[in-house]
């Protein structure tokens, strides 16, 4: 063997050993010994400092089948869609742990589509869960996150008829923003830019399930970690109203020609300024509307103008009443402290704790509505 | 074997004695004398060492003596006739005797003694291969005409100038020759020539009465196209130079000959067409060629190594076409060419990576057409290259690249499978290779059903049973489909290879792995020259005129100067695409005006 020839080779080998062993590729597991988990759901556990968490994934028999057309499954029937095991402990890891030991394969969290927290959960055990995922290396920042004050069974056993993995129905459905009345999807990342920061403040959309399926028409809303309430089906309206997250939301106007309109709110403009200690926000709401019902066989300019200036009226009377409720409950639900900690940091700062100022911010709403005539319905 | 030739090799080995004198070099006489000498021992030896005596061994024994001793009393008197054993004496007899005792044992070599002329006869030996030389040509135009000759009293004049006589006024064949070395002579005589000793004449006469077995001219196998010319090269060199000339009729179009192969002798041409053809390209093609040191060139594979820079890369360096259009837009390109008889592919160089995936229907249809197939070869290319690794490195090592949706697709596909993917990879692609390989050499009426019976058969059972999924039959077939979009068939050859280099990179290194061995692969391709062409040039180095020609096709008349990576003599190739010499002829007032006439 020459000497160039035993020089190439040993480089050859340094550069594969090198290669193979800092690859980690001794640690690769393939698909077949993994068990893929679509959805996790925390709970806090038996004692106030202890949490619970499920995982839920497809059985193989839901792998398998090629349209589950699903009754779901969590617990019951002969060949189930999908399973969950649950782990307990006084930290995430620790309930990974022990769910983990339930399964003969890999718990893998690289595809986990949706992560639930329960309403019941404390603020301290919240605030952990979110530093512990956070730290999770397989889960990206893409699952969507929502709150739920059903137990984990109920949600994942929902009858569904257009999904057979639950998991998988709640991640279309926030995906998809133009498809539902609302687009209330909040993603991993967007919750973590909210949660533990000063200005701003955490809604979720809240999964209830029901006998006739699953329904996603509230939110819950948070001070810091904390859970406050759970706003109900208008006030989530006029809430998506408010942040131009609305999209199929109905409208009437019994007192103008039996007006009826879908609202569409395009955009909405914040603007927070300081003057002598009082912080005024200014809300200016783009709402594109669509006439889809009017008691006249064919509108005039004058009829239009008139619901105009109604439909106007009414929306920013509506957002401005959400707004004043989460005023009340001290909920920072648009951000305002954060507008202004961008745009006047200076003053921002010069307040110690936003949450005792919010509830004195002065509120203007603007709404701009253009009416699209019938015909235009999409 | 036979055991005369074991002297020999016990000489080589015999250890060479220090501090002996060098001693001076034996005559051929002595050489023969004593190569008699050491095989007469060697008989002996093998006498004794057959035990009972076998008479048949024995009669052969006698019999190649005889042979042996005939030989060298015929080198004998030879040499004292012309005291060279290399050259003709100018005895027919002795001429007759030595090749009688040659190749002349040969049922296939035929040695006919004649005379040449009527009244005055001048003995005469002919020597041809039968079914190599046109008998008519040895029957008609030699035999004939000389016995017939009536002017034989001219050639006795001056016998040493009988040949000069008889190649102007007696024999009819369009081309003679004069050899007097026997070395030359008896390469002539195997090559298909007749070859003429005239009694006291020292020159003997080489006529051109080759007429190999040839093949008709048949539709290119390897190179199909549907629009362009159906006629591809047979293994006659002369062939293969007339339907190049056909192409290209210009005067400047040469064929440069020599000889490779000191068994096969084999001719050789490099074509190139001169004052277009770089002359150093054609001096380098020569100069490898001649130093090429093969014992037999039959396939012209055997002269790649001398023709190639690397000739240890994977990938093909030298383009082998069997159709002549392709080697004469070539030829007129600038590039060079070399034939080789006996083989129906011409080599062609210098050759880029594009190169290889260019053909001759490219040019036969419109630009877009030529532009698109070409995409698509190297879309097949990347699918069949990369599809396999990059399943095993999505579902071994990098799962979480995938869409939810579609990984549950592989994982249900993959539910209750006993191999991991990589061995699935390697189970259905050993399936494939075994398909290819018997297809390949079963006879075409049997290999298309066995193709594909075997495919739907093997596919259909092995997913029943369970062995591998469904998806990877679909990736098996996208891959084995893809690895032969490309034109060339040697050019499949490198990425089936390759491919499995990627297959055991992405099972180690998932994702990574693949781009490291793709860089790995795009550095060596880099690193390739041919001729001082870089094979990945127009890319690397960037050429902005050859791109026209490379990945996309620009229209005909866009394409007007050739490659500059080639430095023809002369750039452009056609210069007025645009100047319309005449305008649109009006047909419609032409007519008005035929009738108003």
């Amino acid at each position: 063997m020459t000497k160039r020839l035993t020089r190439w080779l040993a480089a050859f080998l340094t550069l594969a050993t090198l290669t193979l062993t800092l690859a980690g590729c001794w640690d690769d597991i393939p698909l077949d010994r993994r068990t893929l988990v679509l959805g996790m759901g925390f709970y806090p556990g038996p004692t106030p400092d202890m949490v619970t968490v499920y995982f839920s994934f497809p059985t193989p028999t839901g792998l398998t089948s090629s349209n589950g057309a699903g009754s779901g499954g969590g617990g019951g029937g002969s060949s189930p869609q999908f399973s969950s095991v649950s782990g307990t402990g006084y930290s995430l890891s620790q309930a990974f742990s022990q769910a983990q030991a339930k399964v003969g394969r890999d718990l893998y969290l690289g595809h986990t589509v949706l992560l639930v927290f329960s309403t019941k959960l404390p603020a301290q055990q919240f605030k952990l869960l979110d530093n512990a995922i956070d730290r999770i290396g397989t889960l990206d920042k893409t699952p969507f996150v929502a709150a739920t004050s059903a137990p984990w069974d109920t949600v994942v056993s929902v009858k569904m008829v257009q999904e057979e993995f639950p998991a998988l129905y709640y991640e279309e459905l926030f995906s998809c923003p133009r498809c539902t009345q609302f687009a209330l999807g909040t993603r991993l990342w967007q919750t973590s830019t909210r949660l533990g920061k000063s200005g701003v403040d955490l809604v979720l959309p809240q999964l209830s399930p029901t006998p006739q399926g699953p329904k996603v028409d509230q939110v819950a809303v948070y001070r810091d970690y904390q859970y406050v309430g759970t706003w109900d089906h208008r006030q989530t309206t006029d809430y998506a109203l408010a942040a131009g997250k609305s999209r199929k939301s109905s409208l009437t106007f019994p007192d103008h020609w039996h007006a009826t309109f879908d609202a569409v709110a395009d955009k909405m403009q914040l603007s927070a300024s300081a003057r002598d200690h009082q912080v005024y926000a200014v809300v200016t709401l783009h709402v594109t509307q669509t006439l889809v019902t009017l008691d006249t066989t064919k509108e005039n300019a004058q009829q239009l103008s008139v619901l105009s200036r109604a439909s106007s009226q009414q929306i920013a009377d509506r957002v401005l009443k959400i707004l004043e409720l989460s005023q009340k409950q001290n909920v920072d639900v648009l951000g305002v402290g954060r507008q202004l900690s961008w745009t006047n940091p200076t003053e921002f700062y010069r307040f110690k704790n936003w949450h005792e100022e919010y509830p004195h911010v002065h509120w203007t709403v603007h709404c701009i509505v253009r009416i699209n005539k019938m015909g235009d319905t999409k | 074997m036979w055991p005369f030739s074991r002297p020999n090799h016990r000489r080589k080995t015999l250890p060479k004695a220090k501090g002996t004198r060098r001693k001076p070099p034996m005559t051929d006489a002595e050489r023969a004398a004593q190569q008699l000498s050491e095989n007469i021992s060697t008989a002996e030896q093998t006498l004794v060492d057959i035990s009972p005596v076998n008479t048949t061994l024995l009669t052969d024994l006698l019999t190649e003596t005889s042979t042996l001793q005939k030989r060298l009393e015929s080198l004998a008197k030879e040499l004292q006739a012309s005291g060279s054993v290399d050259t003709f004496s100018g005895s027919v007899e002795l001429a007759y005797n030595r090749l009688k005792n040659t190749i002349g044992q040969s049922p296939d070599v035929i040695l006919r003694r004649f005379f040449i002329g009527k009244d005055v006869q001048v003995p005469a030996l002919m020597a041809f291969v039968d079914g190599l030389a046109e008998s008519q040509i040895v029957d008609q135009d030699i035999l004939t005409l000389s016995q017939e000759y009536d002017q034989a009293y001219r050639l006795t004049q001056d016998l040493s100038k009988a040949h000069q006589v008889v190649h102007d006024s007696v024999i009819a064949p369009g081309h003679l020759t004069v050899e007097t070395s026997w070395e030359k002579l008896l390469i002539k005589l195997t090559s298909g020539n007749a070859i003429i000793f005239i009694e006291g004449c020292p020159s003997v006469l080489v006529a051109d009465t080759v007429k190999f077995p040839a093949r008709s001219i048949s539709t290119p196998t390897t190179e199909r196209t549907v629009l362009g010319s159906q006629e591809a090269f047979n293994e006659i060199m002369l062939t293969q130079m007339n339907l190049l000339r056909m192409r290209l009729k210009t005067p400047k179009l040469h064929f440069d000959q020599l000889s490779v192969g000191t068994l096969s002798h084999t001719n050789i041409a490099i074509a190139h067409i001169e004052g277009l053809t770089n002359p150093s390209l054609v001096s380098a093609v020569k100069q490898r060629l001649s130093v090429a040191q093969v014992d037999t060139v039959q396939t012209g594979q055997e002269v790649m190594p001398y023709l190639t820079d690397r000739s240890s890369s994977l990938f093909p360096q030298i383009r082998r076409s069997e159709r002549p259009d392709v080697v004469a837009r070539e030829l007129a390109l600038g590039k060079a060419a070399v034939l080789v008889d006996n083989s129906p592919f011409v080599l062609i160089m210098p050759n880029t990576l594009m190169d290889f995936y260019q053909t001759i229907e490219d040019y036969v249809l419109n630009s877009w057409y030529a532009t698109l197939e070409r995409l698509i070869r190297f879309l097949g290319l990347f699918l069949g290259l990369l599809l396999p690794p990059l399943y095993i490195a999505l579902t071994s090592v990098n799962p979480q690249l995938l869409p939810t949706k579609l990984i549950l697709t592989i994982a249900g596909s993959r539910v209750g499978l006993p191999l991991p993917p990589v061995f699935e990879v390697m189970t259905m692609w050993a399936i494939i290779e075994i398909l290819r390989e018997a297809s390949l050499r079963l006879p075409k009426e049997l290999s298309t059903t066995l193709g594909t019976v075997g495919a739907i058969v093997v596919g259909t059972a092995i997913v029943k049973a369970g062995i591998v999924s469904p998806l990877m039959i679909v990736i098996i077939t996208l891959t084995a489909l893809g690895l032969f979009t490309s034109p060339s068939y040697e050019m499949a050859v490198p990425w089936r290879v390759l491919f499995w280099l990627l297959v055991t990179l992405s099972y180690f290194l998932g994702i990574y792995g693949i781009i490291l061995g793709l860089l790995a692969i795009l550095a060596h391709l880099a690193s390739l020259e041919n001729f001082g062409v870089p094979y990945l040039s127009p890319f690397g180095p960037v050429k902005p005129r050859d791109l026209k020609d490379s990945l996309v096709r620009f229209p005909e008349p866009m394409l007007t100067k050739r490659p500059s990576i080639l430095a023809p003599l002369q750039t452009k190739k056609s210069s007025n695409w645009n100047q319309n010499p005449d305008p649109s002829p009006n047909l419609q007032k032409t007519r008005q005006e035929r009738w108003d006439d």
